[in-house]
């Protein structure tokens, strides 16, 4: 242990109340639980249905994040140019909007009337609104810099004389960045997979906003939940708790990569 | 270390403290009536509030109007929420609310809407009926199921015989029309209450038929609520509500 000294009793009170704010609504949520109705309300067919939509959705907008987020991170973390640190800021921008705010800049870049969303309609008649990729869109928009931050921290630690030894012997860019860096960050690539997921998979407010709510395509699990709190909180809570346990299991697998304590 | 992670920290935290000092301003005052309002009372309800003020009854009260999809009222009411009036868009609605509630309520309606086919000015893709909506080309937003307009929604389309599938659901009437007048979709079944200049209404023959009955109750004894009440009943409330194409309580 490292307390030497006692706490101050103002940061344990204030301290108390943190925890008690974040762990309370979950608590409030497990005490309303419908244990007994709980196989009823997750054996129905419209859970099913989100459950997939969700599962397509989240899972295909991590794949957005490696494809697209692993080459970005590795830009940021591994080169210097004009402009870098203002590229920094605008990835992490959606971490800290409102995922509504999100959605409607979204609708108006991508919707069928927005900036770009014009021309795909125009030109290849592909809408975005209303649609699973619409969905996945907004999913990889709030997941993508979860991805981004925790690869480029591990890629910016990484010692830089590895990637030089590699050069020195010939390894071509490509060869380094595949057998000698990739290796090196893997714990992080897969601990920001997990949290781009594990935020796409939650996402609610871009998708309401920008793809809709429409059932099997683009109703997620907190769009049912949603969708269920106006008539059937029971329901809602019963969907409640499936993302809450995913959540924490993702949180536990995660626990020593993400929380510090590996580092 | 993790710079960008570090420095996005102070932000995170001023934007959290924000919201948590904000969250604790909302109260209820003595004076203060706060009414809950069905999304297609939304102008109405302003328009009712200030001509209540100008009344004797309605000096020195202030108003706190809170707008949303009927159901979500009725499952705020439910958990808590400080509500003294409280006005939705259909009586099932106020019947839920009032089966959750340890006090009966005095229900009142004051006031009906119906259903109509809600196009872009110029109607561009010339739609004309019910059956015209469910040509694959044609995206349409429907009230969800579960709200008020909805229900009406779902009452009318069966009457008329149609078969409809809609593009995309909203949780509140005001949803579907930003879909049309944001050009998401081509058409979508509102209010009539709710059209705009942007928009064209196209009447459904079965339409004027079937309606959805406005009620309005207030929650405990605040004179100014029930007051409220009253003046929404009244000749003057029945003429404002009128005058926003809202028809006549039976």
């Amino acid at each position: 242990m490292k307390a030497v000294t006692r706490a101050p009793a103002p940061l344990v009170v204030a301290a108390t109340f943190a925890v008690v704010l974040l762990v309370l609504p979950v608590v409030g949520l497990l005490q309303r639980m419908p244990w007994s109705a709980l196989d009823d309300v997750l054996g129905g067919e419209a859970v099913a249905d989100a459950i997939a939509v969700s599962l397509v959705v989240s899972l295909s907008a991590t794949g957005v994040c490696l494809v697209l987020g692993l080459p970005l991170a590795w830009i940021l973390a591994c080169r210097t140019f004009p402009g870098r640190s203002a590229v920094r800021a605008l990835v992490m921008l959606p971490m800290v909007l409102p995922p509504v705010v999100g959605g409607t800049a979204l609708l108006f870049a991508l919707g069928r009337r927005g900036l770009v969303g014009q021309r795909l309609d125009d030109w290849f008649g592909i809408t975005l609104p209303f649609t699973t990729a619409g969905a996945i869109v907004a999913a990889s928009f709030v997941a993508l810099p979860f991805f981004v931050v925790t690869v480029e921290a591990a890629m910016a630690q990484l010692d830089d004389r590895y990637t030089e030894t590699a050069s020195s012997l010939g390894a071509r860019p490509w060869t380094t960045f595949v057998r000698v860096t990739l290796p090196m960050v893997r714990p992080a690539i897969v601990a920001g997979a997990a949290l781009s997921w594990a935020r796409a998979l939650g996402e609610f407010g871009a998708t309401i906003t920008f793809a809709g709510d429409s059932p099997g395509r683009t109703r997620t699990l907190p769009i049912e939940i949603f969708v269920a709190l106006e008539t059937d909180p029971e329901r809602a809570m019963a969907l409640s708790l499936v993302l809450v346990a995913v959540s924490l299991t993702v949180l536990i697998a995660l626990r020593g990569r993400w929380l510090g304590t590996a580092r | 270390m993790s710079r960008p992670v570090g420095r996005i920290r102070p932000t995170a935290c001023a934007v959290a403290g924000a919201l948590l000092f904000a969250g604790c301003s909302a109260g209820s005052d003595a004076d203060t009536v706060q009414l809950f309002a069905a999304s297609s009372l939304t102008e109405v309800s302003q328009n009712l509030v200030e001509a209540f003020g100008a009344t004797p009854a309605g000096q020195d009260v202030s108003f706190e109007v809170v707008v949303a999809g009927s159901s979500s009222l009725v499952t705020q009411v439910v958990e808590g929420a400080p509500a003294d009036v409280i006005a939705t868009a259909n009586l099932d609605s106020m019947h839920n609310l009032e089966s959750q509630l340890d006090e009966p309520i005095d229900i009142e309606v004051f006031a009906t809407n119906s259903i109509v086919i809600a196009v872009p000015s110029g109607n561009p893709l010339g739609i004309a009926t019910l059956a015209d909506l469910a040509r694959p080309d044609v995206l349409v937003s429907t009230c969800a199921p579960q709200v008020p307009c909805g229900a009406l929604t779902r009452r009318v389309v069966i009457a008329a015989g149609a078969e409809l599938e809609a593009t995309g659901f909203e949780p509140h009437v005001r949803a579907v029309r930003t879909r049309i007048e944001l050009g998401e979709v081509d058409a979508g079944l509102i209010y009539v209450t709710d059209i705009t200049t942007q928009l064209e209404a196209i009447a459904i023959p079965t339409g004027d038929d079937l309606v959805n009955r406005y009620p309005i109750a207030a929650l405990g004894d605040d004179p100014a609520a029930t007051a409220f009440v009253a003046f929404v009943l009244s000749d003057q409330g029945q003429a404002i509500l009128s005058a926003a194409d809202f028809g006549d309580a039976p």
